[in-house]
């Protein structure tokens, strides 16, 4: 292999934020550079707190504030939250975007404290999981045999 | 008394049932009650790469929470770290850096463990992943490049312009360097590029590129390289019915009206000649791409009714192809899984640290 032109930009780099490279040993030829380069810089920093819970005086209303939450557990958690019947009010919000954070209001009616209420509806959230991966599994066993009889009629015909 | 209330409070989209508002409280059903009775799912279609699926009696914001964990939760492999050895080809540096992370690699983020971010991370063969790449376009002395022949991936260029030739660079060309034990430990399934021709650069003769991409575990909230769906979308089953019968050459005029072809002749068997004994019914509801052209003019107005079912999810979920549709699909339902799980631990922890938050 000739030398050719990317000879002449030797210029190395010792901003190495990865001493242990492997294959430095490789390439000892000052003909060829070394430049570390992360295709994505930024980082959004995690919350500092993953669950607060806002004291109030009454126990049976209360504001969660979730760390590095969003909308996707925020509204079903709502919605599962709403369907318990302790439950009088419920809202979540987000604050801010460009903040980690997440706020349920959630306010209970007599027999149950507010955050035994939250603690139900995560488990509840968990069953639901539970429920829709058993309900694909099914669905997706039950697609594959009406394909492989599918392909079966077309054997025959 | 306590049932008022609540129900005041309710807004109708949280309304499990129509009959929702005869009923006491004592027999009002938990969400997940009410899906074990209800949630059914169809799957419409599915291979490697594209999966559609009827999400049945569940509600909007479990669909969402799915569609958006698909984009932006679900854990993939993408080239993050770029170390640059040799570049004179047209592309700068950062530029072939962000396209080479793009490329969707084969490997399963299963098989990695998170890399936690900052200079403290240390790069090991359970995290990170090496592909090289190493692309010269190295012309034989004399050689003008303008030869007949054109293999090598070589473009001999078009010698009436007299342009230039080019060599293009594919994603193919990424070569997977086993690092430790990987080379046994990831034997079933070597981990390489998705879709080999995918072009990255390409080289004029004497420029060269040398580059090592290190792959690393990461999900599409960090950056859309690592989103493993293409789209993940759902819509809302259209339901299309009639408020009188269509009848005649009207029925005629509304089949042809509607540009994705939902509605079909009935001949009703009677009546004879010129169609007077013609009914517009309607065959296919899935297509219908609620354009209105039906109930704008014509003989449509005032007799069909557009409507949606509000628990009918048609989901639709295209794979980049690095993990086929259903085992993303999958895993999606795994990470909202492990968010309540990680939330409950979260908020024992907290009980324990300030003594209980209102346990009663």
């Amino acid at each position: 292999m000739p030398r050719t032109k990317w000879g002449n930009k030797a210029k190395r780099q010792d901003t190495l934020a990865y001493p242990h490279l492997p294959c430095k040993d490789k390439f000892q030829s000052n003909q060829i550079r070394d430049s570390t380069m992360s295709v994505n810089e930024h980082r959004p920093q995690p919350a500092e707190k993953k669950f607060e819970s806002l004291e109030y005086t009454d126990e049976h209303s209360r504001t969660f504030v979730f760390g590095d939450e969003d909308h996707t557990l925020g509204n079903s958690l709502r919605h599962v939250l709403m369907g318990r019947k302790e439950t009088r009010f419920c809202g979540y919000s987000v604050p801010h975007p460009s903040e980690p954070k997440m706020n349920i209001r959630l306010q209970t009616s007599a027999t149950k404290p507010a955050l035994q209420v939250l603690k139900d509806g995560l488990h509840e959230m968990v069953e639901i999981c539970d429920l829709f991966d058993f309900t694909l599994d099914r669905a997706i066993s039950d697609y594959e045999e009406q394909q492989a009889d599918s392909t079966d009629e077309r054997g025959i015909h | 008394m306590a049932a008022t209330r609540i129900e005041a409070y309710r807004v109708e989209a949280d309304q499990l049932y129509e009959s929702y508002r005869s009923l006491t409280l004592a027999e009002v059903k938990t969400v997940v009650e009410h899906l074990r009775e209800k949630m059914r799912i169809h799957i419409v279609k599915m291979d490697v790469e594209e999966m559609v699926f009827d999400l049945i009696g569940a509600d909007a914001s479990f669909a969402n929470a799915l569609r958006r964990i698909l984009l932006a939760e679900v854990p993939s492999m993408a080239i993050e770290i770029v170390h640059v050895f040799a570049n004179s080809s047209i592309l700068h540096d950062e530029v072939l850096a962000h396209r080479l992370g793009l490329i969707p690699i084969l490997a399963d983020p299963a098989h990695f463990e998170d890399m936690l971010p900052g200079p403290a991370a240390e790069a090991n063969e359970h995290n990170t992943l090496v592909f090289e790449l190493d692309a010269a376009f190295v012309l034989p002395k004399g050689e003008t490049g303008r030869q007949k022949d054109s293999s090598n991936g070589i473009n001999t260029g078009d010698a009436s312009t007299l342009k230039a030739p080019t060599r293009n660079v594919y994603a193919k060309d990424l070569v997977w360097r086993p690092m430790g034990e990987q080379e046994t430990r990831l034997a079933e399934r070597v981990p390489q590029v998705a879709h080999p021709d995918i072009l990255i650069a390409k080289l004029k003769p004497g420029q060269r590129i040398k580059v090592e991409g290190w792959c690393r575990k990461g999900v599409g909230k960090d950056h859309a390289k690592y989103s493993p769906v293409g789209t993940a979308s759902y819509r809302l089953l259209p339901s299309i019915d009639f408020v009188e019968p269509v009848l005649g050459e009207e029925a005629d005029r509304l089949v042809e009206l509607c540009p994705m072809g939902v509605f079909d002749i009935e001949d009703l068997g009677k009546g004879g000649a010129r169609g007077a004994g013609r009914k517009a019914v309607v065959a296919r509801p899935r297509d219908c791409s609620m354009c209105r052209e039906c109930v704008r003019e014509g003989p449509g107005v005032g007799r069909v009714r557009l409507k949606r079912v509000a628990d009918h999810f048609i989901f639709s979920i295209e794979s980049v192809g690095t993990l086929a549709p259903d085992r993303v699909l999958k895993d999606a339902v795994r990470v909202l899984r492990e968010k309540c799980t990680s939330l409950l631990e979260a908020i024992e922890a907290e009980g324990r640290g300030e003594g209980g938050g209102g346990k009663g």
